[in-house]
């Protein structure tokens, strides 16, 4: 038997005082603070920074390096925009695609579509010291060919690059093409590497290495930090050709998770969140009068797509009574309030010469209402999929599914990584009876997005449906550049019953009142990121 | 001779053992059963190894993800992904893929993650560190809660059963429950510690270890381990409660069961006080399965750092994880879990040969 302690203990009671003490105080100091300081927002305006310095965030690391011939997904194009430079871009601040020049001061191209002359800007630096030549587009064209990652694509029908002098170059084409511009300005699209550091650095693997950490650009900043998963940081380049930036150095650290990056803003760490909010954070932050925010014209759509090949889908008359079922209105105003419109047209929204094509099909709910019970049993469940990767896609298929449920069918909602979507290209088995998932594309031309998405075994035809007048449609176009054939294929793929453009999203971005510039740093075909040298504070 | 020095000389199982135990303990530390225990769990960790390798084989092969795909996104024509699949191996048969794979391990070669572009093991080295230094502090705060939780508890310290009640509300929440409500009192409202990210300092030292508390010392750049240790204490607060209360309530049992035990009452009734009985005797012969639990709890744990790590965006593993799955990064999945079979076995010897030290009677 062991001897009492002579120390007297807590009785009981006063231990639960105690203890329901510290949670209350705890909860009290989690929860006080009011509606002015919630995760959506500051209490008080927080003053700008004097020392230059930008911090923004990424939510998750950007997942690729920052090296534009491999880069090709979203967030990362904050410092490929911001560290590269094409002969072209698309102008910033307009929702309206317009190409204005940037190392190229000019251009022609022939009338057959083929071949394109430019004129290079003189007195135009690499970071690394060497100056922009004629003998540094061919460089990098053929670099991008020798990497052959996701964006090569886009230089694969070049036949030749050659150089006419220090400050000329003309691009053959193997075949006519009159989207060829839109890829030079495509955020995606070739940029400028410097020869002397692509040679310098090449490695074994064309220099792709050396510029995970560095890069050999001539845009207005330098890589100077690519932490991957941590942090990643640029600083300005004191010899850019262009307007000097204000801020002199940049910070972009990677946050994982919302809440976290949103209490970050709010007590003024951040200087703005440029993606990815959540649809419940959008609203308060809107509210909130002591932060601005920006709802920035993309190209960017949630869509849905119906698959032809299970067995509700296989008949095209359920596919397009399931269109006219879901109720866009409900969903925009359930999940994108603020940040976008009900879609209109079945291209992305702003795309050049799409000729239109209205989604003209009608909100009813009574086809789809009527059909259903005459839908043999295993067309009467249908499994409605979205992109594990977005909280915004979730919701809208929560939404259709809540929609086609109370009309009869029997619908289950289920998120898939975004690997497993691309895999249905290959090969479609196991793919759901409706997909859910958002998208852009990587130009404005009305082509880029209708091939990619409509014609057989394109990138973006996840559930395999096609049809060849649609294909033969856009070929047209590619040849012509004819916004009629462009708005025959949409409609085309819209009668399908595959297709249906949801929602036509825009950037939200919120930022402290002090930063200035973020319309003008905004450029349509880039969602995501802005060009940090329009930022200043006022 | 005083009744201290009397039981000095030794009372209890371990103590009356404690020449002869720690000879005996040095010469399993140096010795052949030491030796024979590490040649076991080598082996041990090599099937493990070549288990997990092959299972995230089969799993990749069974998966519908297309690696390739994911790599080159939506633009990419079918030549192109075809040659990405030919260049990643993805053609091969399974045999030729896993025979390549457990070909390069020995050789730290676990192939390119198909994500970041780079080395599996670079990636694995630029990320473990950062895991292992949120384990490690999660793992000896634990200790030190659920060593005070037992020792407070089995001596009635007053205010005992207010820490054993915070500690049981603790553990009773999810990590990443605990890590928001932290982030949002001490961060948001008390300013008092940061809510991501190892260090707000933007020139860290090089290395060596990749711990930053460590080579802050070593470099003499206190800033940067004062720095480290407040970016810590947090997530590391949220791992450490389940396991501190389920280590402190092991210890306590075993504590209140020695406690009663004839010699504990002998060194009592000889005039040590309550402290000294249980410093010197009862805890040496209670700690064994205490110590069996940390090794449980410290598998456990990861767990719950691939949860926390998101929430404080700590660039560790669990991170490099959770964004190597949404795109079939397979070479980095498999990196990661070999990595932490190989850390479980490495785990579970370590607390063997503690064990052994601990209490000489226990066999390896």
């Amino acid at each position: 038997m062991s001897t009492p302690s002579p120390s007297r203990p807590w009785s009981r009671r006063k231990a639960l005082v105690a203890l329901a003490a510290a949670t209350v105080g705890t909860l009290s100091l989690a929860a006080c603070g009011g509606s002015g300081s919630t995760a959506a927002g500051p209490s008080a305006t927080v003053s700008a920074p004097t020392d230059k310095v930008l911090r923004l965030s990424f939510l998750q690391d950007p997942g690729q390096p920052p090296d534009p011939d491999i880069y090709y997904a979203g967030q990362g194009l904050l410092l490929t925009m911001n560290l590269y430079e094409g002969l072209l871009q698309y102008k910033s601040g307009t929702a309206t695609p317009t190409i204005e020049p940037l190392l190229a001061e000019s251009w022609k191209v022939s009338k057959d579509n083929k071949t394109y002359e430019f004129v290079l800007r003189k007195g135009v630096l690499f970071h690394d010291g060497t100056e922009l030549r004629s003998d540094a587009v061919k460089a990098s064209f053929d670099r991008r060919l020798a990497v052959n990652q996701g964006p090569a694509y886009m230089v694969t029908d070049v036949a030749s690059v050659e150089t006419k002098g220090d400050y000329a170059v003309t691009i053959t084409l193997k075949a006519p093409s009159t989207i060829f511009l839109d890829f030079l300005a495509s955020p995606y699209g070739p940029r400028m590497m410097s020869p002397t550091g692509l040679k310098a650095n090449a490695g074994d693997d064309n220099a792709a290495t050396y510029l995970q950490t560095h890069d050999l650009g001539t845009g207005p900043y330098t890589l100077t930090e690519a932490s991957v998963g941590s942090k990643y940081a640029m600083k300005a380049f004191d010899k850019y050709w262009g307007d000097k930036p204000y801020f002199q150095s940049v910070e972009i650290p990677v946050v994982t998770d919302s809440s976290n990056q949103q209490l970050q803003f709010g007590k003024g760490e951040l200087a703005a969140i440029t993606h990815d909010l959540p649809t419940s954070a959008v609203a308060s932050y809107i509210a909130n009068k002591n932060i601005k925010t920006y709802s920035l014209p993309t190209l960017q759509s949630s869509y849905m797509y119906i698959n032809p090949n299970t067995p509700f889908g296989k008949g095209k008359a359920n596919r397009v009574a399931l269109q006219k079922a879901v109720d866009r209105e409900t969903i925009f105003k359930q999940a994108f309030v603020g940040r976008g419109k009900v879609a209109d047209s079945i291209y992305p929204p702003n795309m050049t010469d799409t000729g239109g094509a209205k989604q003209d099909i009608g909100y009813d709910t009574s086809v789809l209402k009527a059909l259903a019970p005459s839908l043999p049993a295993d067309a009467k469940t249908i499994t409605i999929g979205h992109d594990s990767s977005s909280p915004d896609n979730q919701l809208v298929a929560n939404l259709v599914a809540a929609q086609v449920t109370a009309l009869g069918l029997t619908a289950k909602v289920q998120a898939y990584p975004t690997s497993q979507i691309f895999g249905w290209v290959s090969d479609v088995k196991g793919a759901p009876d409706v997909l859910v998932t958002g998208g852009w594309p990587d130009a404005a031309a009305a082509y880029t997005w209708g091939h990619i998405s409509w014609d057989p075994d394109a990138g973006l035809n996840y559930l395999h449906c096609s049809d060849p007048a649609v294909t033969a449609a856009l070929a047209k176009g590619l040849a012509t550049g004819d916004a009629a054939a462009y708005n025959e294929a949409g409609l085309g793929a819209l009668g399908t019953g595959c297709f249906y453009n949801l929602v036509d999203q825009d950037d939200f971005v919120v930022a402290q009142p002090w930063l200035t510039g973020v319309e003008e740093a905004h450029v349509v075909t880039a969602p995501t990121a802005l060009l940090i040298a329009k930022l200043s504070v006022g | 001779m005083s009744a201290r020095g009397a039981v000095t000389g030794g009372v209890g199982p371990a103590a009356a053992t404690a020449g002869p135990a720690a000879a005996a303990a040095l010469r399993r530390v140096t010795g052949v059963p030491l030796v024979r225990l590490l040649a076991k769990r080598l082996v041990a960790a090599a099937v493990i190894v070549v288990a997990l390798a092959t299972s995230v084989f089969v799993l990749q092969r069974l998966s519908p993800l297309d690696p390739a795909k994911a790599m080159l996104g939506p633009g990419a024509s079918a030549s192109a992904v075809a040659q990405q699949r030919a260049k990643l191996g993805l053609d091969d048969p399974f045999a030729a893929q896993l025979g390549r794979y457990l070909v390069g391990l020995p050789q730290g070669d676990l192939g390119m993650s198909y994500r970041t572009r780079r080395p599996v093991m670079t990636d694995l080295g630029a990320f473990v560190p950062a895991t292992a230094e949120l384990a490690s502090t999660a793992i000896v705060l634990a200790l030190l809660l659920g060593i005070f939780f037992a020792v407070s508890t089995s001596l009635r310290w007053p205010g005992a059963s207010v820490l054993r009640g915070v500690l049981m509300a603790g553990a009773s929440a999810p990590a990443f429950l605990l890590g928001i409500g932290a982030i949002l009192v001490f961060y948001k409202q008390l300013g008092w510690l940061p809510a991501s990210g190892r260090s707000g300092i933007t020139d860290l030292p090089g290395g060596p270890t990749g711990l930053l508390v460590l080579d802050g010392l070593l470099a003499g750049r206190f800033d940067v381990v004062s720095d480290a240790l407040k970016h810590l204490v947090l997530p590391a607060l949220a791992i450490s409660f389940g396991p501190a209360v389920a280590i402190g309530r092991v210890l306590r049992t075993s504590l209140s069961s020695e406690e009663r035990s004839d010699y504990a009452r002998t060194a009592r009734a000889k005039g040590l006080t309550d402290g000294a009985v249980l410093r010197r005797h009862v805890l040496r012969n209670a700690v064994g399965p205490a110590l069996s639990m940390t090794g449980l709890q410290v598998g456990l744990m990861f767990a719950g750092v691939l949860v926390v790590e998101q929430i404080f965006a700590w660039p560790g593993i669990g991170q490099y994880t959770a964004q190597s799955i949404p795109v079939a990064d397979f070479p980095a999945i498999a990196g990661v879990t070999l990595l932490l079979g190989i850390g479980y076995v490495v785990i579970n010897t370590v607390v063997d040969i503690l064990q052994g030290l601990a209490d000489p009677r226990i066999t390896t």
